[in-house]
């Protein structure tokens, strides 16, 4: 636990000196400048999107440059050897991210909407669509060598996972949707600000879990493949 | 039988393995045709509420800055990969020497954004402008890419920087976006920023404005001013 502790905290260390909290000042920025121009009406349904599309994802992003740096340099085969276990490297990494994805929700929901809204459920709907993106994003960093590889091939199950928008905007409507992962995200998140049904809500968190838990073990197993034991390389 | 799948599996994963090549053929090539098929049908949708023709000039723009910062950015990671990795260190020994190997980087997607928007911008079809102008604006443009590589190789220390960076280049798209709206002669400043210049070329040039040229001459000028600063910036971190 306190190994994982120190993990964090050198995590959050190493992304500020990359520049991720900067770049995320001017971002933040530029968000609540950008949606004090929309009407409250808007702001209701845009917000929620926005904070789903970009801080919720922001790992999923990073990540890849993250892994590839630190397998490059030669530190993951330091880390092996350390008492740090994959699935502590792997959580810290998650929780690190999110913590930066969280602060981010946050100033941009209270300067731009600012109004109360359900803040658990923000919070949680954040958090677990971050952690989710997060470990989608280390299975696909295991088999792509570069970031270029890494970018061009995650636009593909980007799109697939963003499906659900569609229904989210009212283009179309189905009961498909809740099949997504990031349906249930998108119920949290904006849940958050008009309401939620409790089986919704039993439904999104449940049903983000399952695929957390999935993913996390998928993540394991393929980190340890392709990156500790680096099969597959070319 | 076991044999010749092994081997398809390996012929497979030999044209996957430049996905990048595919995806920079068909990116730019997809999103004319997106814009080209799909913008009269959201003009027709949202006819209600608001024109969308009036904003065809700064979607025009920003078509015209997709291309060479999409072509930048994947040059870009490939310069911090190699810088990473040290493979350029093997290169630049090569008789390619640390000069060719930049100009090799930097000169092909150039060229390729050039080919591209001038064949694309003609197709958006929502943009009014001769084919003069395509031509000036394409090679402005062009310079975009090698300006967004080297954004990324020159002040970027490692290919997380380099993240980081690109994902703030959404940033220098919106400015010149911003600076669209803006009545003020202040907005001149958002000058600072390479991609200013096409973006407010084509808006010029939509609009038959005397101020094309002006756009034109002060993007190249601005440009090459960048481009030089970063080329230094860029040898430092690689010396």
């Amino acid at each position: 636990m306190i190994r994982t502790l120190k993990s964090i905290k050198g995590d959050i260390f190493l992304q500020f000196k990359y520049g991720f909290y900067l770049v995320y000042t001017i971002v933040t920025i530029m968000y609540i400048f950008l949606l004090n121009f929309l009407p409250e009406e808007a702001l209701i349904v845009i917000v929620p999107f926005i904070i789903f599309s970009d801080p919720s994802v922001l790992g999923f992003f990073f990540i890849s440059g993250l892994v590839l740096l630190e397998k490059g340099e030669g530190v993951l085969e330091y880390l092996i050897i350390t008492p740090l276990q994959v699935k502590e490297y792997i959580i810290s990494k998650l929780v690190s991210l999110t913590f930066l994805s969280l602060i981010t929700s946050i100033i941009i929901e209270f300067f731009s909407f600012g109004k109360n809204i359900n803040y658990p459920i923000f919070l949680v709907g954040i958090t677990l669509t971050s952690f989710l993106f997060i470990l989608i994003g280390f299975i696909a960093v295991s088999r792509f060598p570069t970031i270029n590889k890494y970018l061009l091939s995650s636009v593909g199950y980007i799109i697939v996972l963003c499906l659900p928008l569609i229904g989210y905007f009212g283009i179309f409507k189905s009961r498909l949707f809740y099949l997504f992962p990031t349906q249930a995200s998108l119920l949290l998140i904006s849940g958050a600000f008009k309401g939620i049904d409790t089986w919704q809500l039993i439904y999104s968190i449940l049903y983000l879990l399952v695929w957390i838990a999935a993913t996390f073990k998928i993540a394991n197993i393929s980190f340890y493949k392709y990156i500790i034991l680096k099969k597959g390389d070319n | 039988m076991k044999k010749i799948i092994s081997l398809s599996y390996n012929d497979f994963r030999n044209v996957l393995r430049e996905p990048m090549l595919i995806m920079l053929l068909i990116g730019p090539v997809a999103m004319t045709l997106a814009i080209r098929y799909l913008i009269p049908i959201l003009t027709n949708l949202t006819s209600e509420y608001f024109d969308l023709t009036e904003y065809y000039p700064l979607i025009g723009g920003s078509v015209v800055l997709f291309i060479p910062m999409l072509i930048g950015m994947l040059i870009g990671f490939i310069l911090l990969d190699e810088r990473d990795d040290s493979i350029f260190l093997m290169l630049i020994v090569t008789p390619l020497g640390r000069k060719g190997y930049l100009i090799y980087r930097t000169l092909f997607p150039a060229i390729l954004s050039i080919i591209f928007s001038v064949i694309l911008l003609p197709l958006i079809g929502i943009v009014k402008v001769s084919f003069i102008e395509v031509i000036a604006i394409s090679l402005l443009a062009s310079l975009e890419a090698p300006v967004t590589a080297l954004l990324l190789a020159g002040i970027a220390n490692n290919k997380v920087e380099g993240l980081a960076i690109s994902k703030g280049l959404g940033i220098f798209l919106i400015i010149p976006i911003i600076a669209y709206f803006m009545k003020s002669p202040w907005k001149i400043i958002g000058g600072v920023i390479p991609y200013y210049w096409p973006f407010n070329a084509i808006v010029a040039g939509n609009q038959g404005n005397d101020s094309f040229w002006l756009y034109i001459i002060g993007g190249f000028i601005v440009e090459i001013l960048i481009l030089i600063w970063l080329v230094n910036r860029y040898e430092k971190k690689a010396a």
